[in-house]
């Protein structure tokens, strides 16, 4: 028995080196190459697809891009921070909050980063992501609260480890709802600042329209997913947003003279703004 | 007993994670540099890629934004050939044409949905020692 465990252990072991080292190629005989000729010609390699989701910063880039004015009420606040008590909630709101802190950095609004950049942090330590920053960038921060690209450059740190640790301790529905927070929030920042039928807001009614195109991405990080009972509710919810988007452009082909605003549904829009409204509700309280 | 076997798992739940964080420490000591006076979007898409496998990426990205991909792998490791294709499979950039160069940087007219495809160039075209490691493909963009 004794050996059959030790055995196994030193099998285990192996496997754990391998799986995460690169091999040293062996010597290659006439054999060998022939035979990977022969493979080269007839199989295909081995395919696999990743579906990326648009990060908050780059939906806030986005907005700022459209030239709409930075609002502070429309931010998840702070205050709600003691409500986070289970792992799914906190994971949701380190999204929301990520997506506020990119609003908020890249309008230029350093305090808020910083409280912001403060509360991430510690919604990410009680999920048991550890390390988001280096502490040098963040004594650096202390010492530039007015540096933007260093508060964006210590958002996508804090985005990325927080994802990837959370993947990589097999919490894979908690990871997601991370990225699904981020970017419902995102489009909730968006869709508030807009006025539907004013034209001076198309760019972002499109840029917001054209958001239907991570839905794919969305769809697939929520079908991997799907036996966790809040994801199946957002899932079903993604579905039905799906169809608000698909009905909001009248018709795609574009004719001379019409400007964008012109194709656009006003009233299934807003049914659109609604819907995103209902579900950042949903995920924040 | 008991303490033993839980050792074992605890020695192969560390060094699990520690494959894991050196692809993602290899990200961003190595590839972030690289997004130079790009902003990282956040997202870390990396894989451990093996010679025969080929990795494909589909991500959205929108009109009014620079951006800049940037694909790197490991030292030691064959050339990395990435091409980008829209949805419509139009070719957007291929950099076999390029000298196999390590980014691309450009801006689209109209949002669309571009495939992100990588694997190895073949050892024989270009000697090389290793046969799988950390692949990382980072996404900047201009403010």
């Amino acid at each position: 028995m004794r050996n059959i465990i030790w055995s196994l252990c030193i099998l285990l072991l192996f496997n754990s080196c391998n799986l995460f080292s690169s091999k040293e190629k062996e010597p290659v005989t006439e054999e060998d190459l022939l035979e990977s000729q022969l493979m080269q010609e007839n199989a295909e390699k081995v395919k696999r697809i990743f579906y990326v989701l648009p990060s908050p910063i780059e939906i806030s880039l986005l907005i700022k891009k459209s030239g709409v004015h930075f609002q502070e009420e429309l931010l998840n606040s702070t205050d709600n921070l003691p409500g986070y008590s289970t792992s799914p909630s906190r994971a949701i709101a380190l999204g929301v909050y990520c997506a506020d802190l990119s609003y908020a950095s890249l309008n230029e609004q350093y305090q808020i980063s910083i409280e912001y950049i403060n509360v991430s942090r510690t919604l990410a330590e009680s999920l048991g992501v550890l390390r988001t920053v280096k502490q040098d960038k963040i004594r650096l921060l202390e010492n530039n609260i007015t540096n933007k690209e260093l508060i964006i450059d210590i958002v996508s740190e804090i985005y990325m480890e927080s994802n990837e640790q959370l993947r990589e301790q097999d919490r894979y529905s908690l990871a997601a709802l991370m990225l699904i927070g981020g970017w419902i929030e995102s489009l909730y920042l968006a869709t508030q600042s807009v006025n539907p039928s004013e034209k001076s807001h198309q760019i972002l009614i499109k840029q917001i329209l054209d958001q239907k195109l991570s839905l794919e991405s969305i769809k697939a990080v929520l079908r991997d997913n799907q036996s966790d009972q809040i994801i199946k509710i957002i899932y079903l919810d993604i579905l039905q947003l799906e169809k608000l988007f698909e009905r909001s452009i009248k018709y795609t082909d574009k004719k001379e003279g019409i400007e964008f605003i012109d194709s656009v549904d006003e009233l299934v829009f807003v049914q659109l703004i609604a819907k995103i409204d209902d579900m950042r509700d949903y995920l924040v309280h | 007993m008991k303490h033993f076997l839980l050792t074992i798992l605890a020695i192969f739940f560390i060094f699990s994670n520690v494959g894991f964080s050196q692809c993602r420490d290899f990200a961003k000591t190595h590839c972030k540099p690289k997004l130079e006076n790009y902003v990282h979007d956040g997202n870390y898409n990396g894989v451990v890629l093996n010679h025969e496998e080929e990795v494909e990426l589909h991500k959205a990205f929108f009109s009014g934004i620079k951006y800049r991909v940037v694909v790197g792998a490991e030292e030691d490791m064959p050339i990395i050939h990435f091409k980008i294709i829209d949805s419509d499979q139009n070719l957007i950039f291929d950099n076999r044409e390029s000298n196999y160069v390590d980014y691309f940087d450009f801006e689209l007219d109209e949002a669309k949905t571009l495939i992100i495809s990588l694997d190895f160039v073949r050892d024989e075209d270009l000697g090389s020692k290793l046969e799988s490691g950390c692949v990382s493909i980072l996404f900047g963009m201009k403010l």
